[in-house]
């Protein structure tokens, strides 16, 4: 049963931190209805902004943690801008293939400067794991939780009660009345990228602590499986990517351990093909019909 | 309109071809060198390419292999089988080589024996260790110890340590890390040494919690970790987080972990088989740090220097004795008695080095400390 | 020998040439087998993006696991080589098919559950189709787990003793499969099924109303794409004898996906040169290697930015017309006899002269808790023109998706012809006699006006896929047989001088035409026009009357039309269905119509309306 427990909770760490990318890809594919495949590598820039600052600027924690937001936003708006804006209007399978084209742009990018060989991620917090009645839980774990947790509840409140907020749901439900209601679709689809990739910062500041080493390419596998999770929670909706993270999470976690680890990514897929074709617009997704 | 079109496709396709025309023969000896140069493995095809290029540079300047100069020809394979043939037609056809060292990894090494083996191009591996990587072909070779033997030394060592009880967490999808298990596996039964739990773990997986959490709760003594260092580099830092405080034993992949780890007192719990140390104690070998440190400015930490050196060796010397035949190579060889660097190399009928392995731990500074030398 | 004859030679002449070339020069060894070799990962490269150029370029889906089918193939072919003792001559070739058959097996399995999906969903399923694959071939023994399979026979020297030879020989079977499915992907592009594959691109809802069964096609392109890469797959096993399931991942797959975007999707042409070129390039620049997937990235995103259509677009690099004269010369040169011409079959309605030809009873349809339609009766007598109008949201197109099919009714009846329809799948009631247009035209954009109509034969024709890619004679009359009959039909609309125009370069008013035009071309036995003067100048309205006039004279078809136009509604309707909040609130003729109180309190909102005001358009 404590083992259970403790696998339930290390399934629950992996699927928190894969809600928190989620929650990019689901925001932005709710108003510019494309995967953006490139956030995955915003964790990237994120993880590699921290690294420098931390180890070889020697900045404390918090501020490279800044820093990694202010960098992994910047990123995100200038890819917006140059690469996706453009392509707006066009054939939504334009715009995937040029979202592949960024994430393959940004791995290789990070290749040839850093290299292909991983940079260990500096130890920022040394406490002991905690135990409660014999299960063992690390505090990164238990940091992680919390602070998603917090930042899920924070953008739900944002979203739901800010003006900007109710902007991006008028832009999510149909940009182009949305800029005929005198809405800014501009400004509000930056605002969208800027907190989508600011999650992922932080998220990807999480995720170094949670697995110390950065690389080019560290950004794929999460972000892959964060997207997956928010296709599985109802793409373009918000708790449905909370939702999808840590259902993925936790089914990752307990496959591996009951089941076996090697087909820990096929059930992943599994699970999700299920969920698509049993309910085709994912756990809380509402069905839209074309209208004909 | 067609008619043109048609043929101006011809006439690029020309050019291109043209563009493959070979060089020219030149008073030089060729070899090809062949590896992952780039991508994940990168690290280990250099270090393999420092340690030949240091040889050649120093053959050279002793005066060259039978009055003339050696040139190395390096390609590239990405890690890919496909590349490896590709370099492989390109060294030998397009170049001249008339030896090859190579590859690197043990799935590329596999598809350049195949098709060396079909020309008889004398190939030398410094560094694949799959058990059937020579396997009827005689002539490929290598400089590195194999898999099952360097499992079964780190089975024995940990007997010796007086372990009774320990845990694996291996790749099964990657034939390195299962070979490993198995071989290990089998001399743990041999010496009355219990697996408590065999978990497996892809590389690049990076979340090894749960893994971790199932070795925890069946309480071993200590723990194989048959994976190349940025993995294992983060089943430490796992292993501490979830307070996992056991002896960690690893095999040559391990080798390059320092660089992948932050909190260098987490090595001080590893010890791992190596194909050289920096504390080996013979005169040759203490020479090649030394020649090493003024070329590169470092140490050769990663033991495939010292075995890519020692390929870079064994083929001149080979061809000194036999000229520049490729069955005449193949001869001299197998023929091959010297002290290496990495210790005395002679060749068995399966074409491997009979080979020591050396033990290795680290220090809190993540020095690699040279603990014992296991002769075959 | 005329002008034409001497290009045809020359054409093959060329293919031929390039062929011998470099067969000689392989032969002779003056290529050596650094360069065969390549030569031969270009061919391989081809057929995977060729392939995937029939889901990508041809189907319009994007497929991100296509190197998954690849890895199927590959096995299948080097598990059957190594363990069956054939002469390897023999076992190559059946190992190929062999390869090709499990691929298409597999793309079926797949697309069976997940062509319900559409667009980036389908997208993520093949990706997590791609990387199942992968890691069940890395479990499982046969597949020889995570070491992989080693030690195939490869081509380049099984064939024979002799190096140059076996080289020929490996050289030449590669070379003609590639010419081969290369062949049959251009010839079923241009058959009966490449069209309804094409048009399922163009708009899905519009070619399931236009008789295709889409999830058909959509399978068999999946299918067909698939068995190309598992042929392709056994080569390579066969080039390199080794196989890892490391390297048919995620990244490979999108690599061929850049080849066959940079070429152009849709173009075949195009893939084959985006092939040659980014095979051949960094094998050049071999020294470059670390910039190349920079380079790749980049031109990924310039092109999309710039060229979304890739190189050439959807355009072909004069093969298509090549092929013809390739056949022409085929002919010629066997002297066949010139293939009879066969029309299109058409359905024989027996004549319905008392009874209606469809009679809707009690039809009803909740959306949640909203009834959109309510205990509907309607009924069409041959040669009519009925109207159905009703204030907007009243229900009209709903009914019409009804009765097409899109929508199934929650109750109630539709009989055409005395066969009850419900629960019919659209493509299947098309064929059985019901053709519509739609509010917002769907036309099949980027294909030609003849080839829009020729789309809505489809239903009519027989002749098989097989025969579509042989291009048989089966294939040949039906099609030489529709062609003259989509040109009678644009002549009847006056149409004819537009037959090669693209469909979106059409005015507004000839795109309206045309979709009636294509329509008919199933040979309806009921029409349904949905607000076909919608958006149309007073012009072209008047002229619309007079096409609508037309196809009473000369075919055989009742009509039901939805339209706010009073104009056109009274001046040729026999019959007007008035409809409001889902109920059949009045039936009549347009006299009647006019002076009917409660239609008019529908429109206006109030009783006290003076009869005779419903004139002009009534939606202002």
């Amino acid at each position: 049963m404590t083992l259970f427990l403790s696998q339930l909770i290390n399934g629950l760490h992996v699927g928190i931190i894969y809600a928190l990318i989620a929650l990019g890809y689901t925001m932005v594919y709710g108003i510019v209805k494309l995967i953006n495949f490139a956030h995955g590598d915003i964790i990237m820039i994120g993880a590699y902004t921290a690294v420098i600052t931390l180890s070889t600027l020697g900045w404390s924690a918090p501020v490279a943690l800044l820093a990694a937001i202010a960098l992994c936003v910047l990123f995100g708006i200038t890819i917006e801008r140059i690469a996706y804006k453009p392509l707006r209007s066009s054939p939504r399978i334009s715009s995937l293939i040029t979202a592949i084209g960024v994430s393959m742009l940004l791995q290789n990018l990070a290749l040839l400067i850093f290299g292909a060989a991983s940079k260990p991620f500096p130890t920022v917090l040394n406490v002991p794991p905690l135990r409660f009645s014999g299960i063992q839980i690390s505090f990164v774990t238990v940091l992680t939780i919390v602070v998603s947790v917090l930042l899920m509840a924070l953008l739900q409140g944002f979203v739901k009660t800010s003006r900007a907020g109710k902007a991006m749901r008028a832009a999510s439900e149909d940009y182009k009345t949305a800029q005929l209601m005198g809405i800014n679709v501009n400004t509000t689809i930056t605002l969208t990228f800027a907190i989508g990739c600011a999650l992922a910062g932080i998220g990807s500041f999480l995720y170094c602590m949670a697995y110390p080493a950065v690389s080019p390419t560290m950004g794929s596998l999460p972000g892959l499986k964060a997207f997956i999770a928010a296709v599985l929670g109802g793409i373009g909706i918000i708790p449905g990517a909370m939702l999808g993270g840590v259902v993925m999470g936790i089914a990752e976690s307990l496959t591996k351990a009951y089941i076996s680890t090697q087909m820990s990514d096929a059930v992943v897929y599994g699970i999700l093909i299920i969920v698509l074709l049993v309910k085709p617009t994912g756990l809380l997704g509402k069905i839209t019909r074309e209208k004909v | 309109m067609k008619k043109r079109s048609l043929l101006s496709l011809l006439l690029m396709l020309v050019l291109v071809l043209s563009a493959f025309a070979p060089a020219m023969a030149e008073e030089v000896i060729k070899i090809g060198g062949i590896g992952v140069l780039s991508g994940d493995y990168a690290l280990y095809g250099l270090a393999v390419k420092e340690g030949v290029d240091l040889y050649v540079k120093q053959a050279n300047e002793a005066g060259g292999v039978n009055g003339k100069k050696v040139e190395v020809v390096w390609e590239d394979t990405q890690g890919e089988a496909a590349n490896a043939i590709s370099a492989y037609y390109k060294v030998t056809e397009q170049d001249g080589v008339v030896a090859i060292i190579g590859g690197v990894l043990s799935g590329e090494s596999k598809a350049l024996a195949e098709v060396s083996a079909e020309d008889g191009v004398p190939q030398i591996s410094p560094s694949a260790t799959a058990y059937d990587v020579t396997t009827g072909r005689p002539n490929v070779f290598r400089t590195c110890f194999l898999d099952p033997f360097q499992a079964k030394a780190v089975a024995q060592f940990m007997a010796n340590e007086g372990i009774k009880k320990v845990a694996v967490l291996y790749d099964n999808a990657t034939e390195y890390s299962a070979g490993l298990y198995e071989s290990f596996k089998e001399r743990c039964a041999e010496l009355g040494v219990e697996i408590v739990a065999a978990e497996s773990a892809a590389y690049g997986d990076k979340d090894y919690k749960t893994q971790l959490t199932t070795v925890q709760n069946a309480a071993p003594e200590a723990v194989f970790l048959p994976y190349y260092g940025a993995d294992a580099a983060m089943i430490l830092a796992q292993a501490k987080e979830l307070g996992l405080d056991v002896k960690f034993y690893g095999a040559d992949g391990i080798s390059d972990i320092v660089d992948y780890v932050a909190d260098k007192s987490l090595l001080t719990n590893l010890v791992y088989t190596d194909h050289f140390s920096t504390g080996a104690q013979s005169e040759i070998s203490k020479k090649f740090v030394e020649d090493f440190q003024a070329e590169y400015g470092k140490m050769p930490t990663i033991s495939f220097s010292a075995t890519g050196y020692d390929a870079a060796v064994v083929l001149l010397s080979a061809i000194e004795k036999a000229g520049t035949q490729k069955e005449d190579i193949v001869e001299a060889i197998k023929a091959t008695n010297l002290t290496a660097v990495s210790g005395n190399i002679t060749f068995d009928d399966h074409n491997d080095p009979i080979k020591s392995t050396f033990f290795q731990t680290f220090d809190a500074q993540g020095n690699k400390l040279f603990l014992t030398q296991v002769d075959p | 020998m005329n002008k034409k004859t001497k290009s045809i030679l020359l054409n093959i002449l060329s293919i031929m040439a390039l062929y011998l070339l470099i067969t000689i020069l392989i032969g002779t060894e003056t290529m050596n087998n650094y360069i065969s070799n390549i030569l031969v990962t270009i061919l391989i490269t081809i057929i995977m993006t060729a392939s995937l150029n029939v889901t990508t370029g041809l189907l319009g889906q994007l497929a991100l696991g296509h190197a998954g089918f690849m890895a199927i193939g590959a096995y299948t072919s080097a598990i059957f080589t190594k363990t069956v003792a054939l002469q390897f001559s023999l076992s190559l070739p059946i190992s190929l098919v062999l390869g090709g058959l499990v691929a298409a097996l597999f793309g079926m399995l797949i697309g069976i559950p997940a062509l319900r999906l559409q667009g980036d969903y389908l997208a993520i399923i093949t990706l997590g189709f791609g990387e199942i694959i992968r890691v069940i071939i890395e479990n499982l023994e046969i597949t020889g787990g995570a070491a992989g399979l080693t030690r195939i026979t490869r081509m380049s020297r099984a064939f024979s003793e002799d190096r140059a030879l076996s080289s020929v020989i490996q050289f030449s079977l590669v070379f003609w499969i590639t010419v081969l499915i290369i062949a049959s992907i251009f010839t079923l592009g241009r058959s009966r099924h490449g069209r309804a594959i094409i048009s399922i691109r163009e708009n899905v809802i519009a070619a399931e109303a236009t008789g295709i069964p889409t999830t058909r096609y959509k399978l068999l392109a999946f299918t067909i794409a698939a068995f190309f890469a598992g042929i392709a797959g056994g080569l390579f096993a066969h080039q390199t004898s080794i196989l890892n399931a490391k390297n048919f991942g995620f990244n490979k797959s999108i690599e061929y996906l850049v080849m066959v975007v940079l070429g152009g999707m849709g173009s075949i042409t195009g893939s084959i040169i985006a092939s040659i070129v980014l095979v051949a390039l960094p094998e050049m620049l071999r020294g470059l290697a670390e910039y190349r997937l920079v380079i790749y990235s980049l031109l990924l995103i310039v092109m999309m930015l710039f060229r979304p259509s890739g190189l050439l677009g959807t355009r072909e690099f004069s093969m298509l017309s090549f092929w013809e004269s390739l056949e022409r010369l085929w002919k010629r040169l066997f002297k066949r006899k010139d293939v009879p011409t066969r029309m299109p079959f058409q359905p024989r309605y027996d004549v319905w002269e008392d009874k209606p030809v469809l009679e809707v009873s009690k039809l009803g349809i909740s959306f949640g808790g909203l009834r959109a339609a309510d205990n509907v009766n309607l009924c069409l007598m041959n040669d009519e023109i009925v109207g159905l109008i009703g204030p907007n949201g009243a229900g009209k197109t709903t009914i019409f998706n009804m009765l097409t099919g899109v929508y199934v009714p929650t109750e109630g009846e539709i009989c055409l012809l005395g066969k009850r329809m419900n629960g019919q799948q659209p493509h299947d009631i098309t064929r059985d006699g019901i053709a519509r247009t739609f509010q917002n035209i769907r036309l099949f954009k980027s294909m030609s006006v003849l080839d829009n109509i020729k789309v809505a034969f489809h239903s009519r024709m027989l002749y098989s896929t097989l025969s579509g890619i042989l291009r048989d004679n089966a294939c040949l009359s039906e099609e030489r047989g529709i062609d003259i009959r989509a040109r009678e039909l644009l002549r009847v609309f006056q149409m004819e001088d537009v037959a090669d125009v693209q469909a979106s370069a059409l005015p507004y008013g000839q795109q309206r035409k045309l979709e009636i035009c294509r329509a008919l071309a199933s040979n309806p036995k009921v029409l349904l026009l949905d607000e076909p003067a919608a958006g149309m100048n007073p012009m072209e309205t008047s002229e619309l009357m007079q096409t609508i006039k037309t196809i009473r004279n000369r075919f055989s078809v009742a009509i039901l039309l939805i339209e706010h136009d009073m104009k056109l509604v009274m001046g040729i309707c026999e019959r007007i269905y008035v409809l409001n909040y889902g109920k059949i609130i009045a039936e009549g003729t347009p006299e009647q119509i006019r002076n009917n109180p409660e239609v008019i309190a529908a429109y206006l909102g109030s009783v006290d309306a003076q009869p005779g005001e419903v004139r002009g358009t009534a939606h202002a």
